[in-house]
């Protein structure tokens, strides 16, 4: 073998030997990287947005939806202008006119300590803006600034039924939670949850179709068809405001619904907050006072103790009062009337009238301890009503066993007793109802993509015969007619209702000044078409529920008795 | 004449040997694969054609549904009146059946 074949032999055997020991190095020791770099060009998955289900009110119109909006974020690495200066640019864009020029300076600080962090790559500037913030900032064309879509959570109706609806925030990981009202209640329904799609694509992103490709579907979020009104919402809000801000009353709560099956037509409390910009709300603003807080309910009570007792028979419409001349003494308390004036021949229907506390011991006393909590608890004040609503609470009633003769006094007349307005309106239907207690419930249908399913919250009691309530029912409608509230009535109209000034236990004792006064009534009385609680905190006015509360029922009412086509009498 | 005739049959036989056979079959194998393939990609790209119209589409449907939302709120509804005349009654008066009203003298 000549010298030229054998150096060619050697370079070939070489070049061979570089050949394999690169092979191995690309193949085998580099091959995993290489491997999960070449997947990631080739490879195209992307999650399938699950947007959130809609909240309709009753005439399927809007009260809370999605839609798209984007988080605008900014590559550092790929920004070339002065970081101050985009600041300055986004800052005007990110930050609403009305809030000012306060406003738009320290989201321009915060904007320029979010561009200049050191070691990150990716920072999110701004979440949730819409498509004309998002137009108008790829107008400036700003090298290095991105959008990612993001799911926006509408209120058509600004902060209308804020309580009842609840509101979206962010759990610990970041991601999308309902809280309170219905966004808490429903929050799993509302949801859905996201597909994924995984398949192979060529250089410009097209799925190649020779490999496999897997898919998730997304599954929707549930829409929930709801029994509330918005005008009926709407109007109780605005009046409810207007009553608070007119009797100087701290707070002030509303409930209407339908006493027939429990449909709760409007909730709304005052001060109430935005959804929009929950941020800027403290905790307490998001309570739902209607279900979630609970108050002594004063004379408005009186009617449930009434009923409980004519409906065990120890009284009767007709039955004199034995007790009623004068002051009453429980213990070491002397019990009175509102306005200290006597009437000695009281039947009930009078002390139902007169709202007299006196008469009212008398009946309890009547009805006996033991009695008088069975019927409690069977109006429902230990339990909760069972609403859809997320936060409700049930205050518990003493026990059984241990309630003295003052605590069976006081709670004759509503005091040391305690409740939720929600409970409170829950038992009073029953006596609108014919004496069949129902559960009060805000949504009526579950809307998928395809189907629709009722929701079944029927729950119906019998607590009190039908005579009873008929009985309760003429007694309030006279207490309407020609309690202290009469000033206020609506002559005509087949209005049953009773006022109820309960004083506020502070440390121990009863404030002097301060109340909550309440009207709890229902209209028409033979056919209710609604009840009506309004409850006003510490007005300042007056202290008396028939100068606050009443008025305020009756502002609202008579909106409703338009609303729902209900004729005066004559 | 008989050897000419032989050779023609030979060469035939050769044409149609089992090695040009696998050859042709091959050669269309690969034909059908690459026709395969190329509709296989301009079916991706076609199918990447009616994603990004569905996602055009979706956006846009997004946007009317979020104009709708917005237009049909009571608060929208309640300006526009407002701005084309419309007002809040501030009495209403309830008649008896047996009145006649706005009747013939």
């Amino acid at each position: 073998m000549s010298i030229r074949l054998k150096l060619y032999s050697f370079a070939f055997f070489i070049a061979f030997l570089v050949l394999v020991v690169r092979l191995f190095y690309w193949q085998i020791y580099k091959g995993k990287e290489l491997s999960i770099q070449a997947r990631s060009q080739y490879e195209s998955s992307h999650s399938i947005d699950a947007f959130r289900g809609e909240i309709l009110a009753s005439d399927g119109t809007w009260l809370a939806a999605s839609s798209q909006g984007w988080l605008v974020y900014a590559s550092l690495d790929k920004i070339d202008d002065d970081h101050n200066k985009i600041a300055d640019q986004l800052s005007f864009l990110f930050v609403q006119e009305k809030d000012g020029e306060k406003a738009v300076l320290s989201e321009a600080d915060r904007l320029k300590e979010l561009l200049s962090r050191e070691n990150s790559v990716w920072v999110p500037l701004k979440h949730r803006v819409n498509d004309e913030v998002k137009i108008q900032i790829e107008a400036l064309g700003i090298k290095g600034i991105g959008f990612e879509p993001e799911e926006i959570r509408d209120y058509p109706e600004g902060s209308v039924a804020a309580h009842i609806l609840g509101f979206v925030g962010k759990n610990a990981q970041g991601e999308d939670l309902g809280y309170f009202g219905l966004e808490g209640y429903y929050d799993l329904s509302l949801s859905g949850r996201p597909g994924f799609l995984s398949r192979e694509a060529d250089a410009r992103g097209s799925p190649i179709f020779i490999e496999d490709s897997k898919k998730v579907s997304a599954i929707q979020g549930i829409s929930l068809l709801t029994h509330l009104d918005k005008a009926i919402q709407i109007t109780l809000e605005k009046k409810l405001k207007e009553g608070v801000e007119k009797y100087g009353a701290k707070s002030g709560t509303a409930i209407v619904m339908n006493p027939q099956d429990g449909r709760v037509l409007a909730m709304g409390s005052y001060p109430a907050y935005d959804q929009s910009s929950y941020w800027e709300y403290g905790d307490e603003f998001f309570i739902n006072p209607a279900i979630s807080s609970s108050f002594e309910p004063g004379s408005i009570f009186k009617v449930v103790v009434m009923a409980s007792a004519l409906d065990n028979g120890v009284v009767t419409p007709e039955t004199k009062c034995e007790i009623c001349g004068g002051p009453y003494k429980v213990d070491k308390y002397l019990i009175e009337t509102w306005n200290r004036k006597y009437n000695k021949d009281s039947n009930m229907q009078d002390v139902i009238i007169n709202s007299d506390n006196v008469g009212m011991v008398f009946v309890a006393n009547k009805l006996g301890k033991e009695k008088l909590y069975d019927y409690l608890k069977l109006f429902g004040f230990e339990d909760k009503t069972e609403i859809d609503l997320q936060g409700e609470i049930a205050p518990k009633l003493r026990e059984k066993s241990s309630w003295s003769d003052v605590d069976l006094a006081t709670a004759a007349f509503g005091q040391g007793i305690a409740t939720t307005p929600l409970q409170m309106v829950r038992a009073v239907s029953a006596i609108a109802n014919k004496g069949i207690l129902v559960k009060p419930n805000v949504v009526d249908q579950l809307i998928g993509e395809n189907w629709k399913e009722d929701v079944n919250q029927k729950h119906e009691q019998r607590v009190i015969s039908e005579g009873t309530a008929a009985q309760v029912t003429a007694m309030m409608v006279e207490a309407a007619k020609k309690g202290e509230s009469k000033w206020t009535h609506q002559a005509g109209f087949k209005i049953a209702g009773k006022t109820g000034t309960a004083q506020i236990p502070i440390s121990g004792h009863y404030d002097e000044e301060k109340t909550i006064a309440s009207f709890i009534g229902f209209a028409p009385y033979d056919d209710p078409k609604f009840i009506m609680l309004v409850s006003l905190q510490e007005p300042e006015s007056s202290q008396w529920a028939s100068e606050t509360a009443a008025p305020l029922w009756y502002a609202i009412a008579r909106d409703l008795f338009l609303y729902f086509g209900i004729q005066p009498e004559k | 004449m008989r050897d000419r005739r032989k050779k023609v049959i030979s060469q035939k036989k050769k044409i149609l040997d089992k090695k040009n056979i696998s050859i042709l079959f091959l050669g269309l194998f690969i034909i059908f694969e690459l026709v395969l393939t190329i509709k296989a990609v301009t079916l991706g790209t076609t199918l990447s054609l009616y994603e990004k119209e569905e996602e055009r589409l979706s956006s846009e449907n997004k946007k009317l549904s979020r104009e709708l939302v917005q237009k049909t709120s009571l608060a929208e509804v309640e300006a526009k009146a407002k701005d084309l005349g419309f007002e809040r009654l501030e009495k209403v008066i309830y008649l008896t059946p047996g009145d006649s009203f706005a009747g013939k003298p």
